[in-house]
């Protein structure tokens, strides 16, 4: 089930608050599982045993762990075992597809198994396998009740789409989180933030994108291009920030507390610093389980660059099953390593202007090799924006889009930007009733309004059910 | 401090979401959508394939869109919101100065091509004198009504490439340059995308000239002036204008027969005026789009022509009895059989194909009269 649906707004969550909030403590935690199970399976059936089995092995070797932890081999074995039947299923299910693929073109042969992706295993696997490395490494306790632990791993705001929530962040409110009042109108009032970027911008931006990527334009100009790219760039943005913005607070009502993914990655003045910005519960994954047990950059130069490398291949695929994913990968490791040994100290002496436009280049740059998994049409597309696919470089066509949705855009513009924040920090703090008042109609409107365009509208794509 | 805000937001929003939830679930469900013109979605019916596929909950997903309460003003909002906000293409429609129009698509080279072989193969099998008349759409010829800064399309070059190209065939008959010289005119609906009554007419003297006809004069009446169009409903747009609809007065209305899951139906007039009272009121010309609808004629001139069409020929047909006995229309979006199998093809005197621009340039349904090709 997706968020920005009806069917979750005004029938399933609704009736899942009711019944969290009747039923007694013991019985909460039951509610949310049975609550989560059908928000998965809304989507996704065949899947839930195998991910109700894994579930089962995890807590089981957890467990395991912490029973043999003088015994260092028995130890590691377990983890082991949990790690890698995470990796498993992921690899299976995601890359097998890929791997036939391409091992058939070298035959010459065209091989395509349609093994489907569930959707959410990319974010699941990678969370259960932190739970496992973290109760290995003793840098987190293990659940002792299985009850909790199942509660932990099916609950249904990440269990789509992130963020990657870590047993840690989550361990102490397992055992008794409530729905206070409190709770839910913060915890609703960062899902009306989060609904709104997905619905009233990242749709709408999206709708031109997939115009303009999609040849529909009559007759395209270089601006028309630019325009087209700085849509899906806004669009990738609000999409996902969006999700997570409802994740974070549909958790929040519960009285669980996400870690925050996104810190406006778009103000950032290097790639470093964007990677730094944008979807952080990978980065750390990432950080914490590759790239550091690989000797992260406590080691040689050589190494370090290998290490460097290796993240960001695993980081692309990770995004998807095709080439275009590992370039994109790869791209940013080079933008990396070039940033951290060439041209660090020259970038800190450029203006603020300056180096802040040659990150937004590189990452708008980066989403062109995301976006087209084919190869000659990104091809096609660098060559339109880089005035070699022969076309004028503004047209009629450029202008009439931009002023249809330069509002949209400046709008997009202004979120993406900290201003935006401290202003709902300083409307959440202000006191009075007045402004209260003015405060909730705000969010009402906001509410409403996506509940028009989605009513208005079949176009509801989230761009990252993919994973 | 904060809790003045916490406690106000939940008040009202709680409240607000309780009644929407509350009495959407109690909403009866609406069966058919006039505004859209088609069915909503019903409740599926529960099959373990179509849940363990997913497919099931996600025609759950359509029903509860379909039947949200208030579904018409939500989209209302939306649609304003949009407009507001500056857009002026919303769900394939333009959004001009009052007035509407659809966005025009590219031309299919294949589809043409479909189109021609068609009319050859229809050309060499019987032999009838042959006559060609596309519509330019309203966007190209009204083009000072269109969105500002809104691209330039014009109908009428490639209208002309494909006249040139069938001419071993048959007469094109250019509309282009009459539309154009009324285009100050009410010629095509603002909410609708069809030309008006008048349009029509003035394609009707075209191919009286062509023919040698001497074209009756024009006398239409008014039937409704609130006619709110295709336009209306898919753009959402509420602001402009309803159109007014006006028929052409003929004396020689003899009735006509329509054919129905291969019945054909006689009705005493080729107007029908049951459909003034309901959304869609272009379908007074003739009633709703169907496979083939045959207009009598009282005139006694003794010839008969058939036309292969679109929509936009159901206004103009009357106007067509004044010389000929009989003329029989065919939508070859709706037929699956060799022409000859549904009229006597021999029988007829002249054949007119009458298509909008977008419907010859990019729907190859004409490909059908493949059917008719000599074996």
């Amino acid at each position: 089930m997706v968020f920005s649906s009806i069917t979750f707004l005004f029938y399933f969550l609704p009736a899942l608050f009711l019944l969290y909030r009747v039923a007694p403590a013991r019985l909460k935690n039951l509610v949310m599982i049975i609550g989560s199970f059908m928000f998965y399976a809304w989507g996704e059936v065949r899947f839930i045993p195998i991910m109700f089995l894994l579930s089962v092995e995890d807590y089981v070797c957890a467990r395991l762990m912490e029973k043999h932890r003088e015994n260092k081999s028995k130890k590691r074995l377990f983890m082991l075992i949990s790690v890698l039947s995470n990796l498993l299923v992921l690899v299976f299910f995601k890359y097998t597809n890929f791997f036939a693929e391409n091992i058939g073109l070298l035959f010459g042969m065209e091989v395509s198994l349609g093994i489907i992706l569930p959707i959410g295993v990319s974010f699941n696997s990678f969370q259960s396998i932190s739970y496992a490395i973290d109760v290995y490494r003793g840098t987190t306790d293990c659940e002792k009740s299985y009850y909790n632990y199942l509660t932990y791993t099916t609950l249904f705001p990440q269990i789509i789409a992130g963020p990657i929530v870590r047993y840690v962040t989550v361990e102490n409110d397992l055992d008794d989180h409530l729905m206070t009042r409190d709770s839910f109108s913060r915890g609703m009032r960062r899902f009306i933030i989060g609904l709104g970027k997905k619905v009233l911008i990242a749709n709408n931006v999206g709708l031109l994108w997939s115009q303009i990527s999609g040849g529909q334009m009559e007759e395209m100009s270089v601006l028309l291009y630019w325009v087209g790219i700085l849509a899906y760039t806004l669009q990738i943005y609000f999409d996902f920030s969006g999700y997570s913005d409802m994740a974070i607070g549909l958790a929040r009502v519960f009285g669980l507390t996400f870690d925050e993914n996104f810190d406006f990655p778009y103000i950032s003045k290097s790639v470093t610093e964007f990677w730094r910005r944008w979807h952080i519960t990978l980065g750390r994954w990432f950080r914490d389980y590759v790239y550091i047990p690989l000797g992260g950059n406590r080691c040689s130069k050589l190494k370090n660059l290998r290490n460097i490398a290796i993240v960001w291949a695993l980081t692309g695929f990770w995004h998807g099953a095709s080439w275009n994913f590992v370039l994109w990968g790869l791209y940013f490791a080079v933008l990396l390593i070039a940033e951290k040994y060439l041209f660090a100290g020259l970038l800190k002496k450029q203006p603020a202007w300056l180096s802040h436009l040659y990150a937004m280049l590189a990452v708008i740059i980066g989403w062109v090799i995301f976006y087209f998994e084919d190869l000659h049409q990104m091809g096609a597309y660098f060559k339109g924006m880089f005035g070699f696919a022969g076309v004028p470089l503004v047209n009629s066509t450029a202008a009439f889009y931009l002023l249809g949705y330069g509002f949209v855009f400046a709008l997009a513009i202004y979120f993406s930007v900290p201003h935006f924040k401290k202003l709902v920090e300083k409307a959440e703090n202000a006191q009075g009733t007045a402004a209260a008042v003015f405060t909730s109609l705000a969010y009402i409107l906001v509410f409403l309004l996506c509940v028009a365009y989605l009513v208005n509208s079949s176009y509801n794509p989230f761009l990252y059910f993919r994973f | 401090m904060k809790k003045i805000l916490n406690k106000v937001f939940f008040i009202s929003f709680v409240i607000l979401w309780g009644v929407l939830t509350v009495c959407n679930l109690f909403k009866s469900p609406t069966e058919f959508s006039e505004n859209e013109n088609r069915y909503l979605a019903k409740f599926p019916a529960f099959k373990i394939d179509a849940f363990l596929e997913g497919v099931f909950m996600t025609d759950v997903d359509i029903y509860l869109d379909d039947q949200f309460l208030l579904r018409d003003q939500w989209i209302t909002v939306q649609s304003t919101a949009e407009y507001s906000a500056g857009k002026r293409e919303i769900n394939g429609v333009m959004i001009g100065k009052d007035s509407l129009f659809s966005r025009p698509g590219a031309v299919d080279e294949d589809a043409v091509s479909d189109n021609l072989r068609g009319i050859e193969a229809f050309t060499e099998r019987y032999g009838l004198p042959s006559y060609l008349m596309i519509v330019p759409s309203a966007y190209s010829v009204e083009n000072d009504k269109r969105p500002a800064l809104a691209y330039d399309v014009n109908d009428e070059e490639a209208i002309g490439d494909i006249y040139s190209r069938a001419s071993g065939m048959l007469t094109g008959i250019d509309v282009v340059s009459a539309l154009e010289d009324h285009k100050e005119e009410y010629i095509y609906y603002r909410t609708d995308h069809h030309w008006t009554t008048y349009g029509a007419y003035l394609a009707y003297e075209r191919f009286c000239s062509a023919l040698g006809f001497s074209p009756a004069a024009y006398s239409a009446d008014k039937i409704s002036d609130r006619f709110n169009g295709t336009l209306y409903s898919s753009s959402g747009i509420r602001f402009i204008t309803p159109d007014s609809m006006t028929a052409f007065n003929t004396p020689y209305d003899g009735g006509c027969e329509v054919l129905k899951e291969g019945n054909w139906e006689k009705y005493d007039s080729v107007y029908f005026p049951e459909y003034l009272n309901r959304k869609d009121k272009y379908a007074y010309f003739l009633g709703t789009n169907e496979a083939a609808v045959t207009l009598h004629g009282t005139a006694g001139t003794g010839k008969n022509l058939l036309v292969f069409k679109d929509s936009y020929s159901h206004c103009l047909a009357p106007m067509l009895l004044a010389h000929y006995d009989t003329v029989t229309l065919i939508d070859p979006r709706y037929i699956n059989r060799e022409v000859g199998e549904i009229v006597d093809a021999a029988s007829y005197d002249d054949v007119l194909y009458l298509f909008s621009f977008s419907s010859f340039t990019q729907e190859n349904n004409l490909v059908k009269l493949m059917m008719s090709a000599k074996k």
